[in-house]
């Protein structure tokens, strides 16, 4: 019993200060206006200024157009990744990007697309001369979706390669051919995933405020940058949450029609096809995945200071990176903020998924929907609540609100990734602990914690990923005292090209890597061990 | 009561409003190799899960030892259990498992390690301390669960199911195994199965139970000679059950013929069960047989045949024989006063122990 309360007490504080309050504190301060009186006024602006209902339009419309492309995109990539061998290591590939901080892929495209960037550079040598790319609605979708593909490939992936291959070898039984295979039941099997993408892919894409800034200029409006220059910039409040009020609205209706998406590793038979067009499409998204980094990498190498054209090898850029002590300041800020708050959000995380596997029917169901709210969340609304409620709280922004909001937004990843692990375990597994004779107490840290230990391992390790790679929350709640490394990129990024940047990548690129390699190699070697134990003490005998 | 080790008394279980358990009594006597025998859904593990204290029953009393032991929690039981799916931790290798319950209890290094080996080569498993669960076949992890759970040396050992996910010979094979190991350990073991053959050929005593209650206990014998009822006759071994009448005591008529048996103690003319085991049935020629039937079908299951057949009125008869006969043939059917089992409808195992007791001393 006692144990019960202790865990409890953690994990009920998150949903009472992280999620519920901070959305109770934007739904009540919607009903303000900017010198503070109660009003409805911000709801009636709203709905009778054009410009407010335009610009949800837009967003909505943009939103679509951008899941839609990242879904005629991912769906045939999953589709042919499926049929390949290896097709884990393949995925692994288009997971990949996901590691590099988002603020540097968007970066890249800065390069990329300028007047004088690669893209015009080729475009005039094939004799179609050049053009204005950055700051169009165009490019500011494609980098959107660049973005978004492997989060759209992923549940489809795996929907698709949970499917048993006897329903395809029946559907050919009975007569279908490739395609009506594919139409009757492939499809159709993969609807759960496809739900999954579009749900993880719709609702950023509402409400995008920093690649919309970077790469759509001012052109481009949403209800992110809306919110954010409320916020951030104009200081009305009250207008900025009635318009994250109608966000999360917006985020009610996607995830009520796309249903609750299921995400799970299948284990269905390799199949050995040769898909030569399916493999030339694969290659191409893979080049259209990678050719940003590379690019980046590449000039990170260039005597010259700009992205348009390679001036000749050089470390100058990584000279420069050194010697820049306010950059490695604030790395070191991000790697802390960032052990830190995966360390924090592990344990009470673990002790959520505890909490919520000894619970029960419309308790478990409540608390695993508000467990998941900060998943699926847009950032922008996340930052905004938080910031409103540390203002009311009177904590300065700064380490402090950065430390709590990272904390707040990994304990759900750490509880979902834990979650699976502990309904995996047998339950009598642990009425064998207690036959035994172990206590409670025991129980727990001899069986139940080591047998989960991966799942608690791997959500440590997604919260650390997700910590340094946010950008959008931290943005609202770091005060002018402190910064990260996605803030201070973006920062950058706004005044131009700058190839310290590039420098910075090409390292964060490569710790990324061996970070993958070492969760790889860790997550074998925890299996391991005992065996490698075993043949000693074998040898031994 | 001197030897009794574990006694329920009127215990009930029920999860809302799904009653699974019904006033259930039994008295588990030191030493002896109990089998508790029902379909699935039966309410055994459920009997299991309140001896080992993993739950607690609505009512009625549970004693260990002379103690009622209701509110002991199950890692302060002198009961251990083996269960079905095995429940070996995974990150754990077969000797860690196996010391388990003695770390827990703080047994000193090098006495673990000493009965960690004894129990491994009791179950047959020597040398096999250092491998991975994952690294030993289905029949070896039956074994280290069996050894985990006798080495803390509890006075009583349940299983549950516990050869149900074997194959056939290694089920066999298991079961001497079983047997011999609680001879040799001197521990009770309470055994839960749905298998009657399986039952039949390791236990002193059976409990057989079913929709929560308990049927009938006693030795495999005394239940397969006399079963109570019409689901102990089913479900124990095949059986030909007809309906009679007792005309008065060892005489009783089935279709209107009368037939020489060995049971008493009923109502004149009382309206009856009667049972003929097919095994005990023989086929002669026509005119030999007591009854006459037509074979229908026949089959070779190795060891003999498995014939059906009917008779005048249309009963269905099995019979097992190591002879081959015709389909289609009219055979006789030859059987002895001792191999017909007469039962009463709705007796009760008291009213049915006292009624056999009483004739059985005329004698
Ligand atoms: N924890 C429980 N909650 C609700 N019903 C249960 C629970 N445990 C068992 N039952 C029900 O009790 C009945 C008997 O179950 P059980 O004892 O497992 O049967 P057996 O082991 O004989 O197959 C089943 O109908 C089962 O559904
Ligand atoms: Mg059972």
């Amino acid at each position: 019993m006692r144990q019960k309360v202790i865990f409890t007490v953690p994990y009920a504080l998150w949903i009472l200060l992280f999620v519920i309050a901070p959305l109770v504190l934007i739904f009540y301060q919607s009903f303000f206006n900017i010198d503070g009186q109660v009003t409805l006024g911000n709801y009636a602006t709203y709905l009778t200024s054009g410009v407010y209902l335009k610009m949800t339009l837009n967003s909505v419309w943009y939103a679509f157009l951008i899941t839609l492309v990242t879904l005629v995109i991912s769906y045939p990539t999953a589709y042919v990744l499926n049929h390949l061998p290896n097709r884990q290591f393949w995925l692994l590939l288009v997971i990949l990007p996901t590691w590099i901080n988002l603020l540097l892929k968007t970066y890249a495209f800065i390069g990329l697309f300028s007047r004088t960037g690669t893209v015009n550079q080729f475009l005039q040598f094939v004799g179609l001369g050049s053009h204005q790319l950055l700051f169009t609605d165009a490019s500011f979708m494609f980098v959107a979706a660049y973005i978004e593909i492997p989060f759209m490939v992923l549940p489809i992936f795996n929907s698709l390669a949970e499917i048993n291959p006897s329903l395809i070898n029946a559907s050919k039984d009975l007569g279908a051919s490739q395609w009506q295979t594919f139409t009757k039941v492939v499809w159709p099997l993969s609807l759960p995933g496809v739900k999954a993408g579009i749900q993880a892919v719709f609702i950023p894409s509402l409400s995008l405020f920093m690649i919309t800034r970077l790469i759509g200029g001012n052109r481009v409006i949403t209800l992110g940058t809306a919110i954010e220059e409320h916020f951030l910039t104009t200081q009305n409040w009250g207008m900025g949450s009635t318009i994250g009020v109608i966000l999360i609205l917006a985020m009610f209706i996607v995830m009520f029609v796309t249903g609750e998406g299921r995400q799970k590793g299948g284990t269905a038979l390799m199949k050995k096809h040769r898909f030569t067009w399916g493999g030339l499409y694969l290659a191409l998204v893979f080049v259209i995945l990678y050719a940003p980094i590379l690019y980046l990498m590449i000039f990170s190498f260039s005597a010259g200071k700009t992205m348009e054209k390679y001036h000749g090898f050089s470390f100058q850029h990584y000279t420069d990176l050194f010697a820049d002590s306010r950059m490695i300041t604030i790395v070191i800020n991000t790697l802390i903020v960032a052990l830190l708050a995966s360390l924090i959000a592990t344990i009470i995380g673990t002790m959520g998924a505890l909490v919520i596997k000894d619970s029960r029917g419309t308790w478990r169901n409540s608390l695993l929907s508000l467990n998941n709210v900060l998943m699926v969340s847009p950032d922008v609304i996340i930052g905004a609540s938080f910031l409103i409620f540390f203002t009311v709280l009177g904590i300065r922004l700064g380490f402090v609100s950065v430390l709590l909001s990272h904390i707040a937004f990994c304990i759900p990843i750490v509880v979902l990734m834990v979650l699976p692990k502990l309904n995996e375990l047998s339950p009598t597994l642990v009425d064998a602990a207690y036959d035994l004779g172990a206590s409670r107490w025991q129980t727990l840290s001899r069986v139940i914690l080591p047998a989960i230990a991966p799942g608690i391992f791997a959500g440590y390790f997604m919260a650390l990923t997700y910590s340094l790679d946010d950008f959008a929350v931290t943005f609202f709640v770091t005060g002018n005292g402190f910064s990260t490394l996605s803030v201070e990129i973006y920062s950058r990024a706004r005044q131009g090209i700058n190839l310290e940047i590039n420098a910075l990548s090409t390292l964060m690129f490569i710790v990324s890597l061996l970070l993958v390699v070492g969760y790889y190699f860790i997550s074998k070697h925890s299996g391991r061990r005992n065996r490698i134990v075993a043949v000693k003490e074998g040898d031994a005998q | 009561m001197s030897n009794n080790i574990m006694e329920f008394r009127h215990v009930s279980q029920q999860f809302g409003n799904n009653v699974v358990l019904r006033d259930i009594d039994f008295e588990i006597e030191a030493g002896k190799f109990y089998t508790l025998l029902g379909p699935s859904g039966s309410g055994k593990t459920t009997i299991l899960r309140l001896i080992a204290g993993f739950d607690q029953p609505t009512s009625g009393e549970i004693y260990f030892d002379g103690q009622q032991i209701n509110d002991v929690p199950a890692n302060r039981r002198q009961v251990n259990t083996v269960f079905q799916d095995y429940a070996l931790f995974p990150h754990m290798n077969v000797a860690e498992n196996v010391a388990f319950g003695l770390q827990i209890k703080g047994v000193k290094k090098a006495e673990t390690d000493r009965r960690v080996k004894e129990a491994l080569h009791l179950v047959q498993l020597d040398g096999y301390g250092p491998r991975e669960i994952t690294a030993m076949s289905g029949g070896q992890r039956q074994r280290v669960a069996i050894a985990r759970a006798i080495v803390n040396r509890p006075k009583l050992l349940l299983l549950d199911e516990a050869l149900s996910a074997l194959d056939h010979k290694l089920r066999v094979e298991m079961q001497t195994e079983l047997r011999q190991l609680q001879r040799q350990l001197g521990i009770t073991f309470i055994f839960v199965t749905h298998d009657q053959e399986e039952a039949l050929a390791m236990s002193d005593q059976i409990m057989i139970i079913n929709d929560g209650t308990i049927q009938q206990s006693g030795t495999p014998v005394d239940i397969y000679d006399e079963p109570l009822n019409h689901f102990v006759a089913d479900f124990i071994g095949e059986s030909n059950i007809v309906p009679g009448v007792m005309k008065a005591d060892y005489l009783v008529t089935i279709d209107g013929q009368d037939f020489e048996c060995v049971d008493a103690g009923m109502r004149p003319n009382e309206r009856v069960e009667v049972v003929i085991r097919p095994e005990d049935l023989d086929i002669t020629t026509a005119d030999q047989g007591k009854l006459t039937v037509t074979v229908d079908t026949q089959l070779f299951r190795g060891v003999d045949y498995q014939i059906t057949a009917h008779d005048q009125r249309d009963h269905e008869w099995k019979i097992n024989s190591i002879h081959q006969t015709t389909v289609g043939a009219q055979v006789g059917l030859a059987f002895d006063p001792e191999d017909i089992h007469v039962m009463r409808y709705n007796e009760s195992e008291e009213d049915f122990d006292a009624r056999l007791d009483s004739y059985e001393e005329d004698d």
